[in-house]
């Protein structure tokens, strides 16, 4: 067999590199060498006496990139992803300057320590570079590669939106796909190309990003007092960190079309400044939203805050934003003609990992999701028509 | 806050909830923690509030009360807790640390004394005022056990155990009682003032991740149940063993001893969840009501049974972890001529369907080679021995094995043939450590267990039928060690595990103890 083994990655800040298996590279995507590869890092460890390496795997991810210039922030990822879902992944990147029929693969086990354990968890990492033009043929490779009854996942990792015959065929080989909307562009309209497919299959780590600021939200009007104070909401402000070209970022797009999903809201215009108007179902009583850039230029693509202010006279204030190191959140409370109540609640960024784990972890459909992308598709439709 | 007008959304639920995939929030509430001042709410209750809160697990309006018997205001309770925090937390920054500590209160009072009780409640109202929080309050019982009955009772004549328009709940930690008459007169007393559905009673062991992971096993697994029967299970061993000795509590644990610190609750509680049936749904009542079901089927071991069927020990001087530590009467605040057992072992049966005729063995010890906690199902032999390796003494049936602590997992002992040209055999373990193929921190025991009670989920809380059916059991052996004194008991070296009369007890049914 055309194979090296050279000595394997570092993994990042998840744990130190075990230092157990090699990594194997050869010149073909044949899905038979690759499991054999594996078999033999699998041996190759046990051979060196390491009786805690631990074979367990709970899940098959496959990982779609833009490029192989991305491949060392998902080895990180998975690296810290091994700890709660110790997986086999399969990593498609595709290489512009390969030509069609000149495909490689790497195959290694990246390991982490645990602390206070002599072990390690493992996630099996198989990649396969090839030209973007060979990738599509590359589906059935990828499904010959998953692990017998185990979940499948397609992690669409690209900035492209998912489409095409790539994703088309691979996401008729998985049980999940999971993209990234914080990754694409909002131009075109990122919202109309996901309310496309068959929107209640697909996962999205940006949304999952979004629960901190939906449970915060949601614990404000938990007790039944404060619940009616919901239908007094006359103004939204999502402020947002834009991104490197200034662009708005689809989270708060997707916050913005949660709120107006939940409480019922309809778009009726543009107002001025950029802000959206919408309309309550009872009465008809005008509410605005506003999208504010914020000047973070350490936290790109990141929301900062959300203020939701009521009726004059009436009805509670409510704001939650985020303190300049990001990792909290002051929550601010109380009727409009008083002092705010405050406090300081959790709110560090969810990074991949705990995106990805979160879901990973949920096998249903989501049910507000799926009604909340047409929302947000119309309201990026009118904030940039 | 001006009332809003459409006042009838109040009953709706709350749209923004749905969906979102995670654990609601209790309602607002103050949690009372009575005995703040002590060991178990310093390394345990407060850091556990202050994780839920940095996990954002707490409501908005949410405080918590310590009271104690000295003088003190709440900044230097803050401060207190801020220490503790330092010592024993794990989680959060500064600023949530700060913003947890804002939301702590600290009030001076006597457990036995009503007016002060009075004065709780006034505490209680301006507390729940300043903060917008409505009058829900749980109250933690973290106090030596001989005040719960008078604490429970001051609640009841203040009013406290009803708020109007509010709930009161109340955790009670342990022992609950110590013996079938205390616990059945604490549990009379409770119920003269709160409804069932408003105690929590806790055994911390039931908040641990693997402990409610056996659940999970035999009942998402469909391969263990046909084999989970006196068909095919030749004993069960549970082993409940700590490394420590007494660590300055000789005083405390010489009134209890080890069946009632450890055998009676935790190792009860262990071995309900392994021989239960299958409950109805995997909540409140019906997990309870099939534990209650063990505890009743338990063959009772009377009197004169009691030495052939039990094996108690304390333990002398010895080596442990390379250093030498003194044996049970030199510790301190332990009386010299103390019959406290320090190990207590027992062969009891389960007298249903299921498990009739299978031995249970039971273990609990201090100052054993090693901390550990595990449950061990030995399957019966093979009927027909094909493999030398497989017949004879030294053959060690198939076993599985959930490991609870220090390292949560499940083995699986089974036979396998070594490569080579020889049919030679030799048992392997499978060892699946639920640690280390998963890295993630399990939340600590009273973290999930203070959230539950918030939440007013009681499936990981002891019932009072439960309760005194454990202590139907213990009593009748406890009474009989105590009227036997002296005789009985047996001592073992501090690092091994435990008094060779514990032999016995496998001996009667050519069985023996599993070596860990
Ligand atoms: N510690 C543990 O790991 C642990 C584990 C399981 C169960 N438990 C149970 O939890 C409870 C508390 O244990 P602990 O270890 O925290 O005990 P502890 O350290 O002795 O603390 C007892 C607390 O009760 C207070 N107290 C005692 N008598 C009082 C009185 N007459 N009036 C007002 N306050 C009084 C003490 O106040 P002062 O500080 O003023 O003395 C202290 O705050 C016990 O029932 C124990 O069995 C503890």
């Amino acid at each position: 067999m055309e194979a090296t083994v050279t000595p394997p990655p570092r993994t990042g800040e998840s744990g130190e590199a075990a230092g157990l298996p090699g990594l194997l590279t050869f010149n073909n995507a044949d899905a038979d060498r690759i499991e054999a590869a594996v078999r033999r890092l699998w041996t190759d460890a046990a051979a060196e006496g390491n009786t805690g390496v631990l074979r367990a795997s709970v899940l098959n991810l496959a990982v779609v990139l833009d490029d192989a210039t991305q491949l060392q922030e998902v080895f990180q990822t998975l690296g810290e992803l091994a700890n709660s879902h110790p997986a086999r992944a399969i990593i498609l990147a595709p290489e512009a300057n390969l030509t069609d029929d000149n495909i490689r693969t790497e195959v290694s086990i990246q390991c982490s320590f645990l602390p206070g354990y002599s072990r390690h968890v493992c996630t099996e990492r198989i990649v396969i570079f090839a030209s973007p033009a060979a990738m599509p043929a590359l589906a059935q490779t990828v499904e010959a590669l998953f692990m017998d009854e185990l979940r499948r996942f397609l992690w669409w990792r690209r900035s492209t939106p998912p489409g095409g015959p790539l994703f088309e065929r691979l996401a008729a080989k998985v049980d999940h796909v999971m993209i990234d909307s914080r990754r694409l562009s909002p131009r075109p309209n990122p919202f109309g190309l996901i309310a496309d497919h068959d929107k209640c299959s697909l996962r999205d780590l940006s949304w999952s990003r979004l629960t901190p600021w939906r449970d915060i939200l949601a614990q404000v009007f938990d007790p039944p007092q404060t619940r009616p104070f919901l239908q007094q909401i006359r103004h939204v402000e999502i402020r947002h960190v834009p991104g490197p070209q200034g662009q708005r970022i689809n989270a708060a797009v997707l916050l913005a079309a949660w709120l107006a999903e939940r409480l019922g809201w309809s778009l009726t215009g543009r107002g001025v400044d950029s802000e959206l108007l919408l309309t309550a179902p009872e009465g008809g009583t005008p509410i605005t939203l506003a999208f504010t850039p914020d000047s973070r230029p350490s936290h790109p693509l990141h929301l900062t805050a959300i203020i939701l202010t009521p009726n004059e006279g009436a009805g509670l204030h409510v704001s939650i934003e985020r303190a300049e190191d990001m990792q909290t959140a002051q929550l601010c409370m109380g009727p409009g003609d008083a002092p705010l109540a405050c406090k300081v609640v959790g709110m560090a960024p969810m990074r991949d990992p705990q995106a990805l784990a979160r879901e990973l972890d949920f096998w249903g459909r989501d049910e507000i999701y799926c009604r909340v992308i047409p929302i947000a598709h119309q309201l990026a439709e009118a904030l940039d028509p | 806050m001006t009332s809003p007008s459409l006042t009838d959304d109040s009953n709706s639920p709350n749209p923004l909830r749905e969906g979102l995939r995670i654990r609601p929030v209790p309602d607002p509430a103050i949690v009372v923690i009575f005995g703040a001042t002590g060991d178990l709410a310093a390394r345990k209750l407060l850091p556990a509030l202050q994780a839920l809160a940095a996990g954002n697990f707490l409501p908005p309006a949410f405080a918590v009360l310590g009271y104690g018997r000295r003088d003190k205001d709440d900044n230097a309770f803050r401060d207190d807790v801020r220490k503790a925090l330092e010592e024993h937390g794990q989680n959060g920054d500064s600023a949530t640390t700060e913003g947890f500590l804002s939301q702590v209160y600290y009030q001076r009072g006597n457990l036995d004394n009503a007016a002060d009780f009075e004065a709780l409640g006034k505490r209680l109202k301006k507390i729940a005022a300043e903060r917008n929080i409505a009058p829900n309050v749980l109250f933690y019982l973290s106090t030596p056990p001989e005040h719960f009955e008078p604490v429970i009772r001051n609640l009841g004549h203040t009013g406290l155990n009803q708020p109007e328009n509010g709930w009161a709940r109340v955790v009670i930690e342990k022992p609950f009682g110590r013996d079938l008459d205390s616990a059945h007169e604490l549990n009379a007393v409770v119920a003269e003032h709160f409804g069932e559905e408003q105690v929590f009673r806790i055994d911390h062991y039931l908040g641990k991740e693997n402990v409610q992971n056996i659940l999970v096993f035999r009942y998402a697994n469909a391969i263990f149940e046909p084999i989970w029967n006196r068909r095919y299970v030749d004993n069960v061993q549970i082993t409940v063993a700590e490394s420590l000795g007494m660590e300055g509590r000789g005083d405390f644990f010489d009134k209890a001893g080890v069946a009632r610190d450890i055998m009676q609750n935790h190792l009860l509680q262990l071995l309900c969840l392994t021989a239960m049936e299958p409950p109805v749904a995997l909540a409140g009542d019906a997990v309870r009501d099939e534990k209650v079901k063990v505890v009743r089927s338990l063959c009772r071991i009377e009197a004169d049974d009691v030495a052939a069927q039990t094996s108690r020990g304390q333990y002398t001087s010895g080596d442990l972890n390379g250093k030498s530590v003194p044996g049970y009467l030199q510790e301190e605040e332990v009386p010299a001529d103390s019959t406290t057992e320090t190990y207590a072992a027992a062969r009891v049966f389960i007298d249903n369907w299921r498990w009739s005729g299978v031995p249970f063995y039971l273990r609990a010890g201090k100052r054993m080679p090693h901390k550990i906690t595990e449950i061990a199902i030995e399957f019966r032999q093979a009927p027909m021995h094909l493999f030398e390796e497989t017949r004879g003494e030294e053959a060690r049936p198939n076993a599985l094995i959930m490991n609870i602590q220090p390292d949560e997992g499940m083995a699986v002992r089974f036979y396998s043939k070594v490569p080579g040209t020889q049919m030679r055999v030799r048992p392997v373990v499978m060892d699946f450590r639920y640690g280390s193929s998963f890295g993630v921190e399990p939340p600590d025991a009273y973290e999930r267990l203070l959230l539950d009670a918030l939440l007013g989920d009681s499936t990981l809380f002891t019932r009072a039928d439960e309760v005194e059916e454990a202590w139907r059991f213990f009593t009748p052996i406890l009474e009989a060690w105590e009227a036997a004194g002296k005789d009985g008991m047996h001592n073992y070296e501090a690092g091994t595990w435990g008094p060779d009369d514990a032999q016995r007890l496998t001996d009667q049914d050519d069985k023996q103890w599993r070596r860990l």
